[in-house]
């Protein structure tokens, strides 16, 4: 009488009004005891039972579930007991619920409304009614009416439970939306309400009960408890479900669901899975016989005595009468398939129909029915609450060599007395008793006899040989006798005539070799049932068989095999692939891959497996680990000679080898251009800028002579603006200066020598600052950087002023919310210190430095000089100074020297020195201050900012290379889909949180400079940035083609816009473009940064990609955007020679 | 005077490592490729390893588009090494204590239970470097005193 006690304690306490009282008593009384402790006061019941049905759907509410116990004890006998009192009526539901799906399998949808209507005025609505009233929607009226009921279903119940639940069911009722799709659309769902685990457990188990899924409540006590907030025939119909689902699972909660359902076989006999949980579960050898049983044991009873004549006329008319019990499909099927028939179709509903093809031709294994099992599966998932789609869904389980736990919710569901109890007798021993009154019957016996039960059986138990051999080997692979299993199977053909029997066969022999570690037989069977195109095999895992494989010691006695590199290419890639690649291509002495002998190939493994070995096996991701590479370049080779290989022996696929050939093609060209870009960033057109200051200073060297020859007769003095000005002492001190720096000649030279300079540093057209500006500092040098902690999920990037929260560590924190916060704010610091420095990088340190600007003390391009240098080097060279030719070149090679030999150090030590070590030591602040938070054990976080650390010296080492100088252009010139190509790649690859795929249309074919990729890097930047779109929804069109005068040849960007957005100040600045476009004037100011993109380009068009575009064009609407450079077209002149070649 | 070969990217870790062993003789290869070769050509003319985890696949410049990074670089060289019975006593020095992988992350004892389970001719043991401790010295001294 424990339970007085407590509830004596409960009532003591003032404080708790009735709910808690409840709850209190569901917490503390024992499950047993609950019954007694809620007669304690009337109050409790009536409490408990105020609202057992819901009469309308504006009525629905969420029941009182009190605290989740974790206990299933307790929370099957708090739900169980308070069904008790409305059984009769649940199971006067079960009746219409019957008859409702047996409407729905005769496509008899406007009987099955009715039978909803009758529900819902009799018992409320539902979970049950609106899945019911879904499925109808859909089936009468399509799925636009279902998603129509959904929206009406979705405004009448304002609760997240229902609205999941009931968002699953339209889903699961709509015709064309795949398994696939929905087990997708499913997880995304289940991903993205972050409901706790018993929530979750719930949600997985009502609306997609078919996975394989791992509930973190094993016994489903957690979809119990949320039970108890529906209507009293949703927490029946849970219930029962989670007794299956535990009685499938094993026997270990037999003894707390026996008492129920024993009660449940009187008072709800309708529920035919009550009985066969009875029968299965009691351990009084008790057993109740369900209606209609005895025909399909007597159909059955045909089919294994190898009568299938006789069996198929059973079947068929059994389909007709009990259209529910699936077991007749099967056997229609397999009786039909033993007699080697084909299908024979039945007049009966469309539905049926289409379930009996199905599951013909998924019994068939053959190669041209693979949608079949596909088919059955939405079919079970269309009905995964019926009976009928458990049953279905045990055949899938079954075929996929798996008789566990929905295999056995199949049995359980039979709307008869099964024959295929035995399955249950591995862990209850009782059934055998149980079932005594079927135990004769001979399809109960073959199924003993299968299992390796005590059975006796005629010699001549089936007329078919095929049935016997393959009921006999599958009798000792039970018994474990595996070699006996292989000598059965492997003495005689029967089973190969008949494609049913074959797939059982090499089921059976596969896995009997596996046990057997006989791996070279187990890959030769593998090899055989790859490539017979005419049979599906879905029992074999080969997974199993390359686990067998993986853990072998020595692979020396199959290494020769082409089947092991094949079958690992179905499992794994890389490395792993590489690993057996080598050890067999070693095996028969060939080292290289150029040495295969493919004649020989064919001719020792067959065409198709040397199809398979050469396209799957073969690969760059596979040979590239092998130390003959040198380069990528030199491993695309091979696999292009491959390719080759492949179109000569299988023509029929040559598009698709073609294909890969053009794609590696195409990333070669692409990795060359970047290459090339790379290498070329930093660039001075020096023979241009000669031939330029040439002619400019003519007169200035015809002066400089002029003075140097008078100055040869008596010192000239001239005023130089470098000497140090000391205004307040001037007047009192001597000037100290060396007199020979003021020296007439000098300064000639001097003047030269700084004027040729600023075209060497500042030349709008051909020097270093537009360079730099163009190709380094506008956003490239910057973003490159960043990328590395963008691509690491360390950095985030702002809004409205505000850097945001980074919502990959969110997710690995969403248990530790304190922790998260902390997290995030320290991410928002160290995102603001790596743009801070790369600020400072782009705007301090790649800048030009002069004596006369040396207010950028951190600029790295130091180009200082001083009258003691400048005259040193004027006197060194002064013998040589003959023509204006040669002091320009003497200048303009000394600046080149300079930057190429000196600077280059200087820049070289600040990437690999100086701005690795401020990185680093931000890193390591980070990484310390994040380990003082002890973060979660699955918290990547450090992980990441360790590899950002190492990261970031390749990526400054790399962009180390940029600065290295050219002066000569080699640019070769390019196709323009190329360069736009590689552009897009570069693009992605410095933002690596977009991923632009645009459709490039080229209808007419033109060539360019690969400094274009700089044009279309701004074009696509612009994109992302103006746009103010996400990655996916970024929609670019990029087309090259004639204008329709054919005067010019455009370059047209076309993408969408987000909408709701104001655009108006970016229309009217490219109008400002528009109008400016020939007006080169302001073009130096492309070397400031944030100024505008348009003015780079115009300089890059102009004086790198020689393609000046005389004409600029841009159209903006609410939805989209399109810029378009125009180029004079020119007709290419015809080379009379070749023509007449 | 040990000859040591080093397969190791990070500069910084190669400084210090340089550093460590200046009375010996080094030599540094930066990647798989070049390690693995190295290995093939000349093993048994070291005395043993020291091996970085991530490293590159290629050479620097010679990469493909798609990056250059093998996050278990190290474990693939030590599978190269027990697949060509390149039996050289090897020292995995690593920075990072735990290793994300698609299945769940492994910790550092982890991975060097699995290797010397999986590697147990050659393969050492782990070192932790972590930038500013300086442990790391003690415990691949330890080991390279197993080897002796």
């Amino acid at each position: 009488m424990e339970y007085k006690k407590v509830v004596r304690a409960i009532m003591a306490n003032r404080k708790l009004r009735l709910p808690q009282q409840l709850n209190a008593i569901k917490q503390n009384v024992s499950a047993g005891q609950y019954k007694l402790a809620l007669k304690t006061n009337p109050l409790f019941n009536k409490f408990l039972h105020k609202t057992p049905y819901f009469s309308d759907i504006k009525q629905i509410y969420i029941k009182e579930p009190f605290s989740f116990t974790g206990d299933l004890k307790k929370e099957f006998k708090w739900l169980s007991d308070n069904l008790e009192n409305y059984l009769e009526e649940i199971n006067d539901f079960i009746l219409l619920k019957n008859e409702f799906e047996g409407y729905i399998l005769l496509c008899d949808y406007e009987k099955a409304a009715n039978v909803v209507v009758k529900v819902e005025g009799l018992y409320g609505v539902t979970l049950w009614s609106i899945d019911a009233n879904l499925i109808l929607e859909e089936h009468l009226n399509g799925s636009e009416a279902n998603w129509n009921k959904l929206s009406y279903y979705l405004g009448e119940i304002k609760n997240s439970i229902y609205e999941f639940i009931i968002n699953s069911n339209s889903k699961r009722a709509e015709k064309k939306l795949e398994y696939e799709s929905y087990i997708n659309q499913f997880q995304n769902d289940i991903d993205n309400v972050h409901a706790n685990d018993i929530i979750k457990d719930f949600f997985v188990f009502k609306n997609f009960n078919l996975a394989n899924y791992e509930y973190r409540f094993d016994r489903l006590e957690s979809v119990l408890y949320v039970a108890n907030i529906f209507s009293v025939i949703d927490q029946y119909l849970i219930l029962i479900d989670v007794i299956l689902y535990n009685t499938a699972l094993d026997d270990s909660n037999d003894r707390l669901f026996s008492p129920y359902i024993k009660k449940l076989i009187n008072v709800v006999p309708n529920d035919h899975k009550i009985l066969n949980l009875y029968n299965v579960t009691n351990r009084d050898n008790k057993f109740v016989k369900i209606e209609n049983s005895k025909d399909i044991i007597q159909c059955s009873n045909y089919y294994y005595s190898g009568d299938f004549t006789k069996a198929f006329e059973l079947s068929d008319a059994g389909i007709d009468l009990f259209p529910n019990n699936f077991e007749y499909y099967i056997i229609y099927s397999k009786s039909l398939l033993n007699q080697q028939l084909d299908f024979v179709p039945k007049k009966t509903s469309p539905l049926i129909v289409d379930v009996l093809r199905n599951t013909y031709n998924l019994l068939s294994f053959k190669n041209g029915a693979k949608d079949s099992f596909d088919n059955l599966l939405k079919t079970s998932l269309s009905h995964m609450n019926t009976s009928f789609g458990k049953q279905i869904y045990g055949l899938l389980s079954e075929i996929e060599g798996q008789t566990g736990i929905h295999f056995k919710l199949a049995i359980l569901n039979a709307p008869t007395n099964s024959y295929k109890a035995p399955y249950f007798g591995e862990n209850r021993p009782q059934i055998f008793k149980n079932f005594i009154e079927m135990s004769k019957e001979h399809s109960f016996k073959i199924c003993s006899f299968k299992l390796n039960n005590e059975v006796e059986l005629e010699a001549d138990f089936t007329r078919s040989k095929a049935q016997e051999l393959s009921l006999n080997a599958t009798r000792e692979y039970k018994k474990e006798c595996f070699g006996e299993v292989v000598k059965i199977l492997t003495e005689t053909n029967v089973l190969d005539e008949n494609s049913y029997y074959y797939e059982r066969k090499n089921g059976l022999l596969f896995n009997s070799y596996l046990h057997l570690n006989l791996i070279r037989e187990a890959l030769l069977l593998f090899g055989t049932i790859q490539f017979n195109d005419k049979i599906i095999t879905r029992k074999l895992s080969f997974f199993d068989l390359y686990e067998k494989i993986f853990d072998t010691k020595t692979k020396d006695e199959f290494i020769d095999l082409i089947e092991l590199p094949i079958l690992y290419s179905l499992l794994v890639k890389e490395y792993d692939l590489y690993e057996v690649y080598d050890d067999f291509m070693c095996s028969y002495d060939i080292f290289h891959i150029q040495e295969l002998d493919v004649e020989d190939f064919i001719n020792k493994f067959s065409l198709e497996k040397t199809i398979h070995f050469l396209s799957k096996v073969v690969t760059i991701d596979t040979i590239k680990y092998s130390t003959d590479y040198d380069s990528i370049n030199d491993v695309e080779e091979d696999r292009v000679s491959v390719l080759n290989i492949l179109i000569d022996i299988n023509p029929t696929e040559k598009l698709n080898y073609q294909k890969e050939i053009d794609e590696i093609y195409r990333i070669n060209a692409v990795r060359k251009v970047l290459k090339e870009v790379d290498e070329g960033r930093l660039f001075i057109d020096v023979d241009n800028l000669k031939e330029l200051q040439i002619k400019k200073f003519k007169s200035e060297f015809q002066r400089f002579k002029e003075i140097e020859h008078s100055g040869s007769l008596q010192a000239l003095i001239g005023f130089n603006p470098s000497n140090t000005k000391n205004w307040e002492n001037i007047l009192t001190e001597k000037n100290v200066t060396e007199d020979k720096y003021n020296s007439a000649d000098y300064l000639a030279f001097k003047n030269i020598y700084l004027e040729s300079r600023n075209n060497f540093l500042y030349s709008k057209e051909y020097g270093l600052d537009s360079s730099l500006s163009t190709r380094i500092r506008h956003g490239a040098l910057k973003n490159h950087i960043r990328s590395v902690f963008e691509k690491l999920e360390l950095v985030t990037s702002k809004s409205h002023g505000i850097y945001q929260d980074n919502e990959l560590w969110k997710n690995q924190l969403l248990n530790y919310p304190e922790l998260n916060i902390e997290v995030q704010n320290k991410l928002k610091d160290f995102s603001n210190e790596i743009d801070e420095y790369c600020v400072f990088i782009v705007e301090k340190m790649i800048q030009i430095q002069t004596e006369k600007n040396n207010d950028i003390e951190e600029g790295l391009f130091q180009y200082n000089t001083n009258d003691k240098i400048l005259y040193a080097f004027y006197t060194d060279n002064k013998e040589r100074l003959n023509s204006v030719e040669a002091i320009i070149d003497i200048i303009l090679t000394d600046l080149v020297n300079y930057t190429i030999l000196s600077l280059q150090k200087t820049i070289a030590k600040a990437f690999s020195e100086i701005i690795p070590k401020e990185f680093q030591d931000l890193i390591k602040n980070i990484i310390l201050e994040l380990r003082e938070l002890n973060l979660p054990n699955e918290c990547e976080l450090i992980p990441n900012l360790t590899s950002s650390s190492t990261e970031i010296q390749k990526e400054l080492e790399y962009l180390s290379e940029w600065f290295n100088l050219n002066t000569t252009n080699s640019s070769s010139l390019l196709s323009l889909e190329t360069i736009l190509n590689a552009s897009i790649e570069l693009t992605n690859k410095i933002n690596p949180n977009y991923n632009l795929t645009p459709n490039i249309v080229i209808e007419q074919e033109l060539l360019g400079y690969s400094s274009l990729i700089f044009v279309f890097n701004i074009l696509l930047n612009n994109v992302i940035q103006h746009s103010k779109l996400d990655n996916d929804k970024i929609k670019l069109e990029i087309t090259v083609a004639k204008d329709s005068t054919e005067e010019y040849s455009i370059i047209k960007f076309t993408n969408n816009l987000k909408l709701n957005v104001d655009y108006k100040s970016n229309k009217s600045k490219l109008e400002r473009i528009k109008e400016n476009w020939n007006d080169h004037s302001n073009i130096e100011r492309s070397n400031k940064e944030g100024e505008s993109g348009y003015d780079k380009i115009k300089r890059i068009l102009l004086y790198e990609a020689h393609a000046k575009s005389d004409k600029f064009d841009f159209e903006i609407n609410k939805k989209e955007i399109s810029i378009s450079l125009y180029f004079p077209y020119t007709e290419p002149s015809i080379d009379e020679e070749d023509t007449n070649n | 005077m040990k000859k040591i070969l080093i397969i190791e990217d990070d500069k910084i870790k190669i400084e210090r490592l340089k550093d460590f062993f200046k009375k010996d003789d080094i030599t540094l290869k930066e990647s798989f490729k070049s390690g693995v070769k190295e290995l093939k050509d000349n093993f048994s003319n070291y005395d043993f390893l020291i091996l970085d985890m991530t490293i590159p696949l290629w050479e620097k410049g010679h990469n493909d588009l798609g990056g250059n990074y093998e996050q278990f670089g190290g474990e693939k060289v030590l599978r190269e090494m027990n697949r060509r019975k390149l039996l050289l006593p090897t020292i995995l020095f690593t920075m990072f204590d735990v290793f994300p992988t698609k299945d769940g992350n492994i910790t550092f004892d982890e991975i060097d239970t699995i290797f010397k389970k999986q590697f147990p001719n050659f393969y050492m043991g782990a070192v932790l470097y972590i930038s500013n401790e300086d442990n790391w010295k003690n415990n691949i001294t330890n080991l390279i005193s197993q080897i002796d």
